[in-house]
């Protein structure tokens, strides 16, 4: 019995408490200021030609006080097309080339296409990696953190309309870790990246929606 | 001779190990299968009530519009309130909020969180051309009579004001299936579960005279729990707000 728990010990909490231990001794974040969070992500950013990642999205809705948790898959490549697929049970395909939003419901046979305003699109945000940042942009107030290798951003839109903060966690080579926003009606939605590949040499055929 | 003793006792110990890793693994998996287990115990489906009515639904939704000239849809959920109260959040891909429509009697009011912007007005003044024209049915999920009564089989006729004659077609069971109403359109009751006693339809489809569809599926309700007013009421502070014949979508 002493050596069934032992090794149950050994097995299960010893991994468990030196993870908790890693996990602290890298928790230390150091405030940095707006535009060294954002350069620094702009620069790891540089590096990336595409990517592909899991995702977990976890929709934290207060007005039902539930929780939604889902599955699926991005793709991005520049300089402006990136791909999302949320697998079953709410299940959704989207397709987002420059400012024009393809969306796809396979369950209700929906196909949706929007074109969003220029200023809105893919190509214009990136754009704004392209050269080196100087000032925050305006309309924003930005706060950064840096903590071992990851950067986050967290971003406050001064108009108080649908969004109310953005936090965006990336590794410094640009891949993406954590996105959390929260809305004004409490909503809260965090989509975490898992097992994120860099310069895999995406394809156009890798951006269908069906 | 002391050899092979040592050697099997080493074997021994090794057995020994061999079996504790095992018995620790199959502990592990045990408690991984029952912790699963606890997961996915299904819900107790309750016979339907019968004259059981639906006072409040709230829901995760799937919703599907498709007219001839508009094939549109989304998930999000939804707050109801018997008798024609709601509160419908349609979520973009990324979770957050596309749009929140609120409706009570015969006023709906459309706000779109990200624009600052309220549409409102009556259903009757959505425009023609809105992608969201179909929605005016969704007043319609309104009923004023319980969906299952095993005395009713077959066909009910009455008249109201509002909608003229309606038409009830109810199932061998007594299920409520299908309304038609005076103006052309129906509604389809499908796919009915228990929620402890209340018979509830999962999928509410609505069809009006022009051949335009909206279908709601509800994913785990929560049947005639206590929902709070200020759910279904609008907070337009600090958003601007235009006549509902303005809106033309997103």
């Amino acid at each position: 019995m002493k050596a069934f728990l032992f090794l149950l010990i050994r097995r299960s909490l010893i991994p468990a408490l030196l993870g908790m231990i890693c996990v602290s001794a890298i928790a230390h974040a150091v405030e940095i200021p707006p535009q060294e969070g954002l350069e620094l992500a702009r620069k790891g950013f540089a590096g990336m030609t595409d990517f592909t990642a899991e995702i977990t999205q976890e929709k934290q809705i207060a007005l039902l006080k539930k929780t939604q948790t889902s599955s699926g898959q991005v793709r991005f490549r520049r300089p402006d097309t990136f791909y999302m697929e949320v697998y079953s049970p709410y299940a959704s395909r989207l397709l987002l080339k420059d400012n024009i939003l393809n969306m796809f419901l396979p369950t209700e046979g929906v196909r949706q296409k929007t074109v969003l305003p220029p200023e809105e699109g893919l190509r214009h945000w990136f754009s704004l990696f392209d050269r080196p940042v100087t000032r925050p942009p305006a309309g924003v107030e930005i706060r950064a953190d840096r903590r071992g290798d990851t950067i986050t951003l967290k971003i406050i839109p001064a108009a108080k309309k649908g969004v109310k903060e953005i936090r965006i966690t990336l590794f410094t080579d640009g891949r993406p870790r954590r996105l959390a926003i929260e809305e004004q009606n409490r909503d809260r939605t965090i989509i975490t990246f898992q097992k994120v590949r860099k310069n895999v040499g995406l394809e156009e055929k890798d951006f269908r929606i069906e | 001779m002391m050899k092979t003793d040592q050697f099997k006792a080493k074997k021994n110990i090794f057995r020994k190990r061999l079996f504790q890793n095992r018995i620790c693994e199959s502990a592990i998996f045990c408690l991984i299968l029952f912790a699963a287990g606890c997961a996915t115990t299904p819900k107790e489906q309750l016979p339907f009530r019968p004259g059981a009515t639906i006072e409040t639904v709230a829901a995760m939704v799937t919703i599907s519009v498709k007219a001839p000239r508009v094939n549109t849809g989304g998930h999000g959920y939804m707050v109801y309130q018997r008798p024609d109260r709601f509160h419908l959040v349609m979520l973009t891909p990324f979770g957050t909020t596309a749009l929140e429509t609120y409706s009570s009697d015969d006023r709906i009011t459309i706000v779109i969180p990200s624009k600052g912007e309220a549409y409102a007005g009556a259903f009757d003044e959505m425009p023609d051309d809105s992608p969201l024209k179909g929605w005016r049915m969704i007043r319609l999920m309104g009923v004023d009579e319980p969906l299952f009564d095993p005395m009713k089989k077959g066909t009910s006729e009455k008249s109201s004001k509002a909608h003229g004659e309606i038409t009830s077609f109810y199932d061998a069971q007594g299920l409520l299936e299908r309304k038609k109403f005076g103006g052309g359109e129906e509604v389809f009751f499908r796919n009915y579960q228990s929620e402890e006693g209340v018979p509830f339809p999962s999928v509410i489809e609505f069809i009006d005279r022009n051949g335009a569809r909206v279908k709601i599926t509800f994913d785990e309700p929560e049947i005639n729990k206590p929902v709070d007013n200020a759910a279904l009421v609008p907070n337009l502070e600090g958003i601007s707000i235009h006549p509902l014949a303005s809106f033309k979508g997103m």
